[in-house]
């Protein structure tokens, strides 16, 4: 539950982080005017490359301190939580985001695009074969 | 006598165009970007540094179109770039048309392309393998949690890397007929493809979800009220899925927050 919270979290919180990112691309756009102006294109090329360099930078710190904080707030809120964790609630919230995620998927893949019910059906039916034919070739 | 574009500087601008989107704006979006993909290119004709002044503000315009199609409007601009240069009568205006008339289609059938329907395939190719594979182990280390999201990442790619490769040198070579690359490039039969593979994918998750539900806690000799009842948390999650992206569509994070939420609400008070 608080490895996906945290998921969730920092995919909301990463919007804000990269707006460091977007006010960057604005300075950077009038230098770059500026630079096409004087035709400086080694400048010009510095500049875009910085702001690339920003992105994995920016990036990648997100990614790790997204991480880092989802593994904080296990260490802090899980023994806080035990007397409520049990195994009857964590599997209802389990359910609770499958049954969203199989919505997503089915807003995705299925909804408005004609023919695609009938598609689902044929992998429903080749996902049970199969399975079925692995398990009775299993030892 | 200016010089001709080389292959080198179509492979230089190939890979620039990898990084369309590093300056992206609101005001600009990826003219920038666009720019960056072509400075190979006008380096190579415009040795003044006056003419590679206009050159390069007229590339920083506003450009829109799908950074992985955009590959076919560079080369595209290129072609008549090489063209003024040696001094054909093109103007900024036939320059732009030209790229307004690729980079809006492109735009256009590129996002439900990708975004729209690679994407989601890619991500559901991957949580398939998760349940598809057997867990290899290193040392106590699950590899699936590594080879899972590689697995969506080379879905993406195999799809869309082929387009961005071919881009700069398709556009280049077809500039003349733009109507006509954008045709050959077949992106709504691409499209229904990976719709029929993404709806198959979906259809497997469905039967493998219910094939590994485990009713143990229930019991299998329960009465069928029961059994529906244990589905309720999966009915509520799916209906807050169904229903919150119907309102607000894109807003995936935000829903799944919200399922989140209301399960555990729930859960709490049962």
């Amino acid at each position: 539950m608080i490895g996906v919270l945290a998921g969730l979290l920092s995919a909301i919180g990463g919007g804000w982080w990269m707006e460091l990112h977007r006010s960057g691309n604005r300075a950077d756009t009038r230098r770059a005017e500026e630079f096409a102006a004087r035709g400086n294109a080694d400048a010009f090329a510095w500049l875009y490359s910085g702001s690339l360099l920003r992105v994995f930078v920016l990036g990648g710190l997100w990614t790790w301190g997204a991480s880092l904080a989802g593994f904080v707030a296990c260490l802090v809120l899980l023994p806080r939580l035990v007397p409520l964790l049990t195994a009857q609630r964590v599997g209802f919230v389990f359910a609770g985001l499958l049954g969203c995620g199989l919505a997503t998927a089915y807003h995705a893949h299925i909804r408005r695009r004609p023919g695609a019910p009938r598609w689902a059906a044929l992998g429903a039916v080749a996902a049970i074969v199969l399975t079925i034919v692995l398990r009775q070739g299993a030892p | 006598m200016s010089e001709r574009v080389r292959r080198i500087d179509l492979v230089r601008s190939t890979l620039s165009s990898l990084h369309l989107q590093a300056l992206l704006t609101p005001e600009r979006m990826q003219g920038p970007g666009f720019l960056y993909a072509l400075l190979p290119v006008l380096r190579r004709l415009y040795p003044d540094r006056d003419a590679l002044a206009q050159a390069m503000v007229r590339h920083l315009a506003y450009v829109a179109t799908h950074p992985v199609l955009a590959g076919f409007a560079v080369g595209a601009a290129a072609r008549l770039e090489e063209r003024r240069a040696a001094g054909d009568p093109v103007s900024d205006d036939d320059i732009q048309g030209l790229k307004r008339s690729l980079a809006s289609p492109l735009a256009a059938l590129g996002d439900p392309l990708f975004w729209l329907t690679l994407r989601p395939l890619a991500g559901l190719v991957g949580v398939l393998t998760m349940f598809a594979m057997q867990a290899p182990m290193l040392a106590d280390w699950d590899l699936r949690v590594l080879a899972c999201p590689l697995l969506t990442l080379l879905t993406y790619n195999a799809v869309a890397l082929p387009f961005r490769i071919a881009g700069v040198a398709r556009g280049y070579a077809d500039a003349d007929q733009p109507a006509a690359l954008v045709r050959s490039l077949r992106l709504k039969e691409w499209r229904g493809a990976l719709e029929r593979a993404g709806a198959v994918a979906f259809g497997a998750l469905i039967a493998l979800t219910f094939l590994l539900l485990d009713f143990s806690s229930v019991g299998w000799g329960a009465d069928l009220a029961r059994r529906v009842s244990a589905l309720a948390p999966l009915l509520l999650g799916a209906t807050i899925g169904f229903v919150g992206l119907s309102l607000r569509p894109g807003r995936v994070v935000e829903v799944a927050l919200l399922a989140l939420g209301a399960s555990a609400a729930l859960a709490a008070v049962l």
